[in-house]
C-alpha cells in the first residue's frame, strides 16, 4: 500500500481514539494541535514509541476495529519510512486525515437526511397509495 | 527618485542593461523580474533587506541578490511561476519555509497544493528560489 496512506491511516486511529470533549474543548485549534503533536512525537526511531508518545499527549486511546489496524502497521516494518513521513509531511498527513474525516461527516449527514425523509414518508397516512391527480 | 525622504544606493537594486544603469526600488518588482527574465542584464545587484551595501559585490554576467551570488539564472522563470501559483493563496513566509496554514490548503485545494509544494519543496534552500520568492507578485503587472 502507499506509504502516505499508511502513515494517514495510523493518524486516523489515532485521532479516532482522542476522545471528544477533549477535541470540543480545543475546537478552535484541534488540527493544528493534532499536526503540531505528529511532527514532535515522530521525532524518534521506533514507530511503536511514536504512537503512544502521541497518544498520551492527546489523551487518545486506540480501539476496537482501529487498534488491530495500527498493530498491523506498527508490525509492518517500515518505522524509518513512515516516521520521515510523519516528521517531513506533516501537514499532508494531517490533511489527508481531515479530508477523509469530513467526507465521512458528509456522508453521514446525508445518510441522516435520507433516513429522515423516508421516515417522513412513511409516516403520511396515504404513503404507498398512488398519488391521485388535482 | 521623488521620494521625500533621502534615499541611499543600499535601499535600490541596481541593473545595467545594454550600458545603461537602472535603479529599481522594492516596489518595482515586475520590472526586476522583467529584466532578468528577458534583457539579459551586464550587471544585476538586488536588495532585499536595503539595509546592506552589496553594489560593490557586483560581478558583471553574475546576479548578486542581498549576499548570494547566482551564476545561473536560466531556471527561474518556471521557479517563479511556481512561486506565484503557490502565491495566489499562501503568504511568502508559509512558501519560503514550507509550513502552510492548514485551513488555507483546504480552501486552495489538497490535490493542486500538494502537486505545487512537491515541485517547491525540490528548491526549497538554493538562493535561486529566495529570489522567486522576493520577486512573486500577485496577478499580472
Amino acid at each position: 500500500m502507499d506509504m502516505h496512506q499508511t502513515a494517514a491511516d495510523l493518524l486516523t486511529a489515532i485521532w479516532r481514539g482522542i476522545p471528544n470533549n477533549y477535541k470540543s474543548r480545543y475546537r478552535r485549534n484541534i488540527w493544528q494541535q493534532f499536526e503540531d503533536n505528529v511532527r514532535s512525537s515522530a521525532y524518534t526511531s521506533n514507530l511503536g514509541k511514536f504512537v503512544s508518545t502521541l497518544c498520551w499527549k492527546l489523551q487518545a486511546q486506540i480501539g476496537g476495529k482501529d487498534s488491530a489496524d495500527v498493530e498491523r502497521i506498527l508490525n509492518g516494518g517500515h518505522d524509518r519510512a513512515l516516521l520521515k513521513l510523519l516528521r517531513e509531511e506533516t501537514t499532508l498527513l494531517v490533511l489527508m486525515v481531515r479530508v477523509a474525516n469530513q467526507e465521512r461527516q458528509e456522508a453521514w449527514r446525508n445518510r441522516q437526511a435520507e433516513r429522515e425523509r423516508m421516515e417522513a414518508e412513511m409516516a403520511d397516512p396515504l404513503f404507498g397509495l398512488p398519488k391521485g391527480e388535482d | 527618485m521623488g521620494k521625500v525622504k533621502p534615499q541611499r544606493m543600499r535601499n535600490y537594486s541596481h541593473f545595467v542593461v545594454g550600458g545603461e544603469w537602472v535603479p529599481l526600488s522594492k516596489a518595482d518588482k515586475y520590472r526586476m523580474a522583467a529584466i532578468l527574465l528577458n534583457e539579459a542584464p551586464d550587471v544585476a545587484v538586488i536588495a532585499e533587506s536595503g539595509q546592506k551595501h552589496i553594489l560593490f559585490r557586483a560581478v558583471p554576467g553574475v546576479v548578486q541578490f542581498e549576499e548570494q551570488q547566482l551564476r545561473d539564472v536560466s531556471p527561474l522563470k518556471n521557479v517563479l511561476q511556481l512561486v506565484e501559483g503557490l502565491y495566489k493563496a499562501f503568504s511568502k513566509q508559509e512558501i519560503a519555509s514550507g509550513e502552510y496554514k492548514q485551513r488555507r490548503i483546504l480552501k486552495f485545494g489538497l490535490a493542486e497544493w500538494r502537486s505545487l509544494e512537491s515541485q517547491a519543496a525540490s528548491w526549497r534552500g538554493t538562493a535561486l528560489f529566495e529570489l522567486a520568492v522576493f520577486l512573486a507578485q500577485k496577478g499580472e503587472a
